[in-house]
């Protein structure tokens, strides 16, 4: 159905569609785009931010992008995807403070236990990832002993925290991931997921809605108990039991 | 109502006669056909009729998108020859036109397409290729380089 016959077959008066090189008031630079269309494009790429080398304008325009997204499941995994990838993994392997994401986008993902996981790196003690602009934060099976500091943008974060809890250390993991949430949640208005809350002794929360996603189990009974404690803002709590459809709403008035 | 016809006018005064269902395809057309159902004749103040024409083009192939992959599988290639057609310029109108007719598809065709050139250059190439003109000082240009290092290819980053 394709066929080329259809152009010229319904035209009232003739189209000059051959005649591109006369095009009236063409547009004679990508930079005449409107931002909304630049930042669509912009989605298309892994690396967006090669592109706020351009010019000015294309630096304020990355800025402002909706997301960027650093997973490694992503089907379009491009061949510029393995500098991020390594960029990623030189940030973990950084003893010192990092900064992660300077732009303001509103956004980020990443997975690095995964992008570790891949290279065998087993990420040192005391890294440290500082995101100030940073709005959605979202970790995902995250042993990493690292601190995380967030700014004041920092409208929701999403943590998957992944326990062995057979590793003798996991308590001064515990403290240090602890270390990391509380940083962030000072700012933290939205939503938190903590996957598994086990009983270690937990900070002073500024959380309103909290999303709880564990396993019931008696052992972190008595850990979520000191969450809902130690969080005098919350407003609502959402409770995801693992393995298991059923999401139980608490909501808590004041 | 598929039999219907409607006719499109461009900014220029070209015009083009196209059934109900292939003008649909363009939400700012399907919007005012919602509003008002007895319009045979929209206007259409910010395109021109070359690019409309092309805009019409791809509607008229896509207007039953079937599910089946055959028919995916042979959609994916006119699209891909759709686009290999046009020069850096035209696309750049096409796009336009897209965003304001409102036609998701060939927004993304030609968002992909756009991106899949840029992503393939350096920044001077991107400069050339696109007519972005590059206001920077070198301090500056210098000052982003280093600011998003890690998203360069190693190549373009000054080793320390």
């Amino acid at each position: 159905m394709a066929g080329d016959s259809f152009l010229t077959a319904d035209l009232i008066s003739p189209s000059h569609h051959k005649g591109f090189q006369k095009i009236k008031g063409g547009v004679e630079s990508i930079s005449s785009l409107p931002d909304v269309i630049l930042q669509h494009i912009l989605s298309f790429i892994s690396t967006k931010l090669a592109t706020s080398l351009l010019s000015k304008r294309w630096r304020h325009v990355w800025c402002d992008i909706p997301s960027i997204s650093f997973d490694e499941d992503n089907d379009n995994v491009t061949l510029k995807f393995a500098s991020i990838n390594k960029t990623l993994i030189t940030l973990y392997k950084a003893p010192k403070i990092i900064k992660f994401t300077p732009q303001n986008h509103r956004e980020a993902e990443c997975s690095p236990h995964r992008q570790l996981d891949r290279v065998r790196h087993v990420p040192q003690r005391g890294e440290h990832i500082v995101a100030p602009h940073i709005h959605y934060l979202r970790l995902i099976n995250s042993q990493l002993s690292s601190t995380f500091v967030a700014g004041s943008s920092l409208a929701e974060a999403k943590l998957d925290l992944f326990f062995v809890s057979t590793i003798p250390t996991f308590q001064d993991d515990f403290l240090q991931l602890q270390v990391m949430a509380l940083t962030m949640l000072e700012k933290l208005q939205n939503i938190l997921s903590l996957a598994e809350v086990r009983g270690v002794p937990f900070p002073m929360l500024k959380v309103k809605y909290l999303t709880l996603e564990t396993v019931i189990f008696r052992y972190v009974i008595p850990g979520i108990e000191r969450v809902l404690q130690n969080s005098p803002d919350l407003k609502q709590l959402t409770v995801h039991a693992k393995n298991c459809n059923n999401a139980i709403r608490v909501y808590i008035y004041h | 109502m598929s039999s219907n016809k409607i006719v499109l006018t461009s900014s220029d005064g070209e015009s083009f006669e196209v059934e109900e269902v292939v003008a649909r395809k363009l939400q700012i057309v399907g919007h005012m056909l919602e509003d008002d159902c007895v319009i045979n004749e929209i206007p259409l103040q910010n395109v021109t009729g070359d690019i409309l024409s092309m805009v019409i083009e791809y509607c008229k192939t896509h207007v039953d998108e079937e599910e089946s992959e055959e028919a995916q599988t042979k959609l994916k290639t006119w699209d891909e020859e759709f686009m290999k057609k046009f020069d850096i310029k035209t696309l750049l109108q096409i796009i336009l036109a897209a965003n304001y007719l409102n036609v998701k598809g060939l927004l993304d065709l030609v968002s992909q397409t756009i991106a899949d050139t840029i992503k393939d250059y350096t920044p001077e190439q991107i400069r050339e290729v696109f007519g972005v003109e590059n206001d920077y000082t070198e301090e500056e240009e210098a000052e982003v380089r280093k600011e998003n290092a890690w998203a360069f290819d190693e190549a373009d980053t000054p080793k320390p």
